[in-house]
């Protein structure tokens, strides 16, 4: 435990320095951007100053320098914006609500329909709906979102107006399309992987125990099997919601989705390095602090790994 | 599981009561394609940003369908000598909160935008701005260090701001409400503007990113009204909805070239070899395939119909086997190969663009030069452009409404390094140029003025910076219910204040 914490510590510190880096790295001089190339002198040099580019000494900062400022003023909320000049913070948590609740979604959406479709595959093992379910599934994988959302847009919002078009004003009925789009793929990473799992698993000696005992294969398979089957599963969730929050990006710009994708897309496109790099720090730290929790609950399912 | 649900539900109905939301039928839904960093005039720079700004904010001119200042808030202009004008506003304008507009006002507004603690990036324009003092309540007298023609479109950009309240604004529409978050701006009209209040109830205008789920929105009737924001195939989807949507086409302003980099003894820094460029690409077959005829073609970089325009430009003929010549009289044979030369042309990640470029290259390929298309993010294009290390690279222009723009870009004085900024990124040199450029920025006779514009024009197209290759259409989409939206050809947004929703 203690060493996972120092592992999650030593993450996140790996993650700012990368991130304060990221701004020097990156083409292009954001006081340029805002004042125009025409700018005189002395504006640029203001403009500087305020951004945080150079010192009050109007010498440029160097990289501990430039690290120190951006971990206090991260830390303090006074990290603000080169566009808007709100505190970017306060951006980020405006809109991560929006994303999480889509990720969720998403999640929800990949962890009952793939796994009870691999549930149901495995059952009837090479039967015509697992050959249908394979190729079904090949498809999800494959299918990229860019191409999967608008296709959905068409059919569900425009010939079949059932779901509402884009944006988050229509509630629930506004989040389901952009759920699916994000939750295809993890899906049917899922129902094949619970299909293996399952095929695996009914090949161990407690399952020819249990039916030695005299059991039903309905029980069987649902009590026994499957349990043992879900392990992967959870496994794979952890590493699946890094996918999520990087596939948010491209369905948040499809669905006009007011989340932390479309505030890096636009913050990318306009230079704003404070929003670039919080909202950078705050996809690392979810991913952080979701790893930390797929540990925790595959202690939880299977007691061995605790030693 | 169940508990998740229901919380995600409860949030998401959350979500729902927080956003305001105009009455759907009452608003204009206008859709636009990013995000606008201000709506103060002061700091809007995008040209998003400036066309709501205008709704919010009038300036004393606004450019007319002619490319020349007109009045709005200003009445009458008096050339006082070249040095001094005066300009006498209107009695009957008013701010959203009800004080009316006076000199003061307008006194204040230039004021502060010259202050650099402000930073504004509007500053530079103004900077020939010596003084600007009211005389009487209504009439101002504007002061400048130089003879400087230019002023009075960099006048039509600019807001006029209250002196007394930083918070109201002076346009045909005022501000109810900005969600940062789902970038949705409300406005509702002015009552007292002097035009008459604008009909709309409200306009809802909302950042689509996502130039398809745009189109959908304007299929499914979600958005009404979209401006400018549509590549050539993107329209040919529209005209399927006739019944739904129209479109408006005016001829557009966005000046597309290819720039040659001069410098050093490359290929490109010899005429001939331009002249070869240019001659080997097909620009109207290019118009044809590839815009479907929605651009017209450039023999400069003023637009047509410009004022300043130059009647006698000849546009290059398509010419390969000639551009093959010059190249062989040039001192670049055919090598063994097959090639004469390598060139690199460089441009902007936009898919339209990228197209265009390959096809581009591949034309100069067809005369034996092994042309290269390089994609770039246009922040590293950009410091690469400023360092003057590119071959070629295709672009888009800002409209060219005042010739004056010219000047960044040609005179030799804007060459741009580290430390300079200017807007002759390929460094061309040349005096004659220099001289025009500067007589015809001082010159405050119109006539003479347009004179020394066509003359900049014919000289440019000899010596050949760029390759003019096209305007690009304005192009408007809006649904049926949408009557009296006067298309602009500068993309402006004004015309909204006439339009209204058929019931």
């Amino acid at each position: 435990m203690m060493s996972k914490l120092i592992s999650v510590i030593l993450v996140i510190l790996g993650a700012t320095l990368i991130v304060t880096a990221m701004l020097r790295l990156v083409p292009g001089d954001p006081v340029d951007h805002i004042l125009g190339e025409q700018a005189p002198f002395d504006a640029r040099e203001k403009m500087a100053k305020k951004l945080g580019l150079v010192g009050d000494d109007g010498k440029e900062l160097n990289y501990a320098q430039q690290y120190v400022r951006f971990v206090r003023e991260i830390s303090t909320n006074e990290l603000r914006s080169y566009r808007t000049d709100e505190p970017v913070l306060t951006m980020i948590a405006q809109r991560l609500p929006y994303t999480g609740m889509m990720a969720l979604l998403a999640m929800f959406f990949a962890l009952t329909i793939g796994p009870a479709l691999g549930v149901l595959a495995a059952w009837r093992r090479a039967s015509i709906f697992d050959s249908l379910f394979m190729f079904g599934v090949m498809l999800g994988v494959s299918v990229p979102r860019f191409f999967l959302g608008p296709l959905l847009l068409l059919v569900f919002s425009i010939y079949y107006p059932i779901f509402p078009i884009s944006g988050a004003t229509d509630g629930i009925m506004s989040m389901i399309l952009p759920a699916i789009t994000l939750g295809m793929a993890m899906a049917a990473v899922q129902a094949r992987l619970v299909r293996s799992s399952i095929i695996e698993v009914m090949g161990e000696d407690y399952i020819r125990s249990a039916r030695a005992k005299g059991l039903s294969e309905t029980r069987v398979y649902f009590k026994h099997a499957l349990r043992n089957a879900l392990l992967p599963v959870v496994t794979v969730v952890g590493l699946e919601l890094g996918g999520l929050l990087a596939g948010s990006i491209v369905v948040e710009k499809i669905f006009n989705w007011p989340g932390i994708g479309l505030l890096l897309l636009e913050s990318i496109q306009r230079l704003d390095m404070p929003v670039v790099q919080g909202v950078v720090m705050t996809i690392a730290f979810t991913y952080v602090v979701i790893n930390l929790i797929t540990d925790l609950a595959y202690e939880w399912i299977d007691p061995r790994l605790k030693k | 599981m169940l508990r998740a649900l229901t919380l995600l539900l409860l949030l998401s109905l959350g979500c729902h009561n927080s956003i305001p939301k105009a009455n759907s039928r009452d608003a204009l839904h206008v859709v636009v394609s990013s995000s606008p960093e201000s709506l103060d005039p002061r700091f809007a720079s995008s040209a998003v940003a400036a066309n709501i700004s205008e709704l919010l904010y009038a300036s004393l001119f606004r450019i007319g369908d002619d490319l020349l200042p007109e009045p709005l808030l200003a009445e009458e202009i008096t050339q006082i000598n070249p040095l001094t004008f005066s300009i006498h506003l209107r009695s009957d304008i008013y701010f959203h909160d009800g004080s009316p507009i006076t000199a003061n006002d307008v006194v204040h507004t230039f004021t502060t935008l010259g202050n650099t603690d402000v930073l504004s990036p509007h500053a530079e324009k103004f900077a020939y701005l010596k003084e600007v003092i009211a005389t009487s309540e209504h009439d101002v007298k504007f002061t400048l260090r130089e003879p400087y023609a230019p002023i009075f479109v960099d006048l039509c950009g600019m807001g006029i701001m209250s002196a007394k309240n930083p918070t109201t604004g002076s346009g045909p529409f005022v501000l109810e409400s900005f969600n940062r978050v789902t970038d949705t701006i409300l406005l509702k009209p002015h009552l007292l503007w002097f035009e008459g209040a604008p009909p709309l109830k409200h306009i809802e205008i909302r950042v689509v990113k996502d130039g398809t789920t745009r189109i959908l929105e304007l299929i499914k009737g979600k958005a009404d009204f979209t401006s400018g924001e549509l590549s050539p195939i993107q329209v040919r989807i529209i005209e399927k909805y006739p019944e739904k949507l129209t479109i408006r086409r005016s001829p557009g302003l966005g000046y597309g070239y290819i720039a040659f980099n001069l410098r050093d003894n490359r290929p490109t820094a010899d005429l001939h070899v331009r002249q070869a460029l240019a001659m080997a690409l097909d620009i109207d077959g290019v118009l044809k395939a590839k815009f479907h005829g929605m651009a017209t073609r450039a023999s400069g970089m003023i637009p047509p119909y410009h004022w300043a325009k130059s009647k006698n430009l000849e546009l290059f003929k398509y010419d390969p086997r000639g551009a093959e010549r010059l190249l062989d009289a040039a001192g670049y044979p055919r090598k063994k190969n097959g090639t004469r030369f390598t060139i690199t042309l460089t441009t902007t990640p936009d898919r339209f663009r990228q197209s265009l470029s390959l096809v581009y290259a591949a034309q100069w390929r067809a005369i034996g030069v092994d042309a290269q298309v390089r994609i770039q993010d246009w922040g590293s294009l950009y410091q690469d452009m400023k360092q003057g290390n590119f071959e070629a690279f295709s672009a888009v222009w800002i409209p060219v409404i005042e010739p004056n723009l010219l000047t960044w870009i040609f005179h030799s004085d804007k060459i741009p390094d580290l430390n300079k900024g200017g807007g002759n990124r390929g460094a061309y040199i040349d005096k004659i140029i220099d001289e025009m450029l500067m007589h015809a920025r001082g010159e405050i006779d119109f006539d003479k003025r347009r004179i020394l514009y066509e003359r900049i024009e014919n000289r440019l197209l000899e010596t050949l910076p760029y390759i003019p290759l096209w305007f690009m259409d304005e192009i408007v989409v809006m649904n049926r219910r949408v009557i009296d939206f006067i298309p602009s050809r500068t993309g402006s947004l004004f015309g909204l204040r006439h339009t209204r929703l058929q019931p």
